[in-house]
């Protein structure tokens, strides 16, 4: 252009070529530019570089939602991602997973980067979980709020409760907990790459405790810290009134169950846990007593003194009476972050509200049937949580026969208008109503025309 | 472009510093201009501003751009801290729209350059510390590698492959999918 030599792009000093401009570059494309040259493929596979890619994209990002969906078609599953940026907003397909092994007798586990697609099938299971068979009463599984029960999206139903977690050293291990017999003790089953030669099963290092066996089906445990979190149905004496939660954690290094501490009457409320920036968080929901949810955060991981407090308070009857209107017949609602000062929460009916803690205001800014069709029997947990970009590797070498069928996703599907909440429980608002009303001292018979 | 803030131009006036290139041509600019860039903020903190700051890595050619970009953002800084007192008037929130797309303007049109002045921007930005230039143009760098073959890059960039060919083939088995 100048009439010289065009520059070779690594006289720019190397430092600002790879921290300033390939850390920008989006996973796929960053990985590709390893075969560009020696040096590039050295910086980007260095751990430095891992780390300063991540703090970039942390950094910029807005968050990003994941949800996951029945594949057009049937019989997979799709999973797609979203931002939550000005109106116009759409969804992007990441990938689409076959329906895997989903006829299949054993129970597999796959461990899947979303954003590259590049995923490994762990060995099969070396001792097997008891199942319930069909018909199967409704149950309590899943993400499915604290007493609500209800059938089993596909039978015959493990019981068992499998979570990916992060050693303090960054080793991943995945744990699974489960029934050898539907009324049995639980045991515990760690998959690990161990001296490289691929993943493998094995019995967990530490005792399971007896409580174990009061974990939730298909829910998984809360990852934070070097941690599993998982709250327990307490319910070893049936005769007894019920008893509160109880929260079993598990180091993923050192492979031991441990306690954490909750006040009774607390604990009593807790419907979910979760990571909210960092912290284990629990939702109580004080609805019927108190028309508000309250968030509470554990501090003092790690130390003998922890302890709980009130992250904040969600009061729904200071709310537009359209917005909390939208919360009566949820059964679950779990806080996601917080982003410019707003606190995201997800709902059990695949939407998610931003609450602005300091202006006491809530706005819905996802609702997953403006995006996709949502079948009311969906074969599968639907459910909303946050999406990250990593361009970290599953190490496939050595691992189990890659059954899983994986298409990257292609599509972009704009927002659509959708009639105004079709699942409502017309039956459970109308009742609710009515005690309203009652309560503001209405006359009787003008409730019972509602 | 210097609408804005005419009224302390006079202010800014007194401190002005002088900034010489590799090539030994003066720029003068206000302080509020040249403490954009980092390493000049600590140079003037430090006091040793007198007698003008000697850049011998940046050629005149590149410090007028540089100095350029550095006065449009000054003035949108100052627009910002000015407006932020009464941020919920709805009249401003317009005004500053109007205003942060003038800058994306500016900022499009700065970026048409050649490539070799583009890499000079970005070792003048690192060198003089100034993050909003080195995000601008790293950017710039990095949107042109997106969604490029190896070898598109390595003839974007003039860059050698010194892998071997069996290096490469094992590279690219590691990251298939990433070509897929």
């Amino acid at each position: 252009m100048l009439g010289r030599q065009p520059r070779p792009l690594l006289q720019l000093h190397d430092e600002v070529v790879v921290d300033e401009i390939l850390t920008r570059l989006p996973p796929g494309d960053a990985v590709r530019c390893r075969a560009v040259c020696r040096a590039w493929n050295a910086a980007l596979t260095s751990e430095r570089f891992l780390l300063a890619h991540r703090a970039r994209s942390a950094a910029a990002r807005q968050p990003e939602l994941l949800f996951s969906v029945p594949a057009a078609g049937g019989g997979g599953t799709s999973l797609y991602t979203c931002t939550l940026r000005g109106d116009g907003c759409a969804a992007r397909e990441l990938l689409t997973l076959a329906a895997a092994a989903a006829s299949s007798e054993q129970c597999c586990y796959y461990v899947c980067n979303l954003s590259t697609s590049e995923h490994v099938a762990l060995p099969p299971c070396e001792r097997q979980a008891a199942t319930v068979q069909p018909p199967i009463p409704p149950m309590r599984i899943g993400m499915a709020g604290n007493n609500c029960l209800r059938f089993p999206p596909w039978s015959p139903l493990e019981l068992s409760s499998t979570g990916l977690g992060a050693a303090t050293g960054g080793e991943h291990k995945v744990v699974r907990l489960f029934k050898s017999h539907p009324t049995g003790e639980a045991s515990c089953d760690v998959c690990t790459r161990e001296g490289g030669s691929g993943w493998r099963w094995r019995p967990c290092a530490g005792r399971v405790p007896p409580p174990a066996a009061g974990f939730v089906a298909c829910l998984p445990p809360v990852s934070l810290g070097g941690s599993l979190y998982w709250l327990l149905a307490n319910n070893n004496n049936q005769q007894q009134q019920q008893q509160p939660p109880i929260i079993m954690s598990l180091s993923v290094g050192a492979e031991q169950f441990g306690w954490v501490h909750m006040p009774p009457l607390l604990a009593r409320r807790i419907g979910n846990l979760t990571d909210l920036d960092g912290s284990l968080c629990a939702v109580a929901d004080l609805r019927f007593d108190a028309e508000r949810y309250a968030l509470f955060t554990w501090t003092g991981s790690g130390t003998s003194s922890s302890s709980w407090s009130m992250r904040c308070s969600i009061n729904l009857q200071s709310l537009p009476p359209a917005i909390s209107d939208e919360f009566v017949d949820e059964q679950l609602v779990i806080p996601l972050c917080t982003a410019a000062g707003k606190l995201l929460l997800s709902t059990g009916r695949h939407k998610v509200f931003a609450y602005d803690p300091e202006r006491l205001t809530m706005e819905r800014v996802f609702y997953a049937r403006e995006f996709v069709h949502v079948p009311r029997d969906a074969r599968l947990l639907l459910n909303v949580g946050l999406h990250e970009e990593s361009i970290a590797t599953v190490h496939q070498h050595g691992g189990g026969n890659s059954r899983l069928q994986v298409k990257m996703g292609t599509t972009v599907v704009a927002r659509r208008k959708v009639p105004h909440d079709e699942y409502r429980d017309r039956h459970f608002s109308r009742l609710r109503d009515l005690f309203k009303d009652l309560a503001a001292g209405l006359p009787l018979n003008a409730a019972t025309n509602c | 472009m210097a609408s804005a803030g005419s009224g302390d131009e006079k202010a800014a006036a007194a401190a002005m510093i002088t900034l010489i290139s590799s090539d030994n041509e003066k720029f003068e600019v206000t302080e509020a201009t040249a403490t954009l860039s980092q390493t000049i903020r600590h140079m003037i903190e430090d006091g040793c501003t007198d007698g003008g700051v000697p850049l011998p890595n940046v050629t005149s050619k590149i410090l007028a751009r540089v100095i350029e970009y550095c006065k449009k953002h000054a003035t949108a800084a100052a627009g910002e801290e000015g407006s932020s007192s009464s941020f919920s008037d709805a009249a401003f929130l317009e005004v500053d729209r109007a205003f942060l797309e003038e800058l994306e303007e500016f900022d499009d049109a700065f970026l048409e350059v050649d490539r070799a002045t583009l890499f000079d921007l970005i070792l003048a930005a690192n060198y003089l510390d100034i993050k909003g230039l080195l995000n601008l143009t790293c950017q710039k760098v990095a949107d042109s590698v997106k969604g490029k073959t190896p070898e598109q890059i390595r003839e974007m960039y003039n860059i050698v492959n010194d892998l071997t060919p069996e290096e490469e083939a094992e590279i690219r088995r590691e990251t298939q999918w990433a070509f897929e």
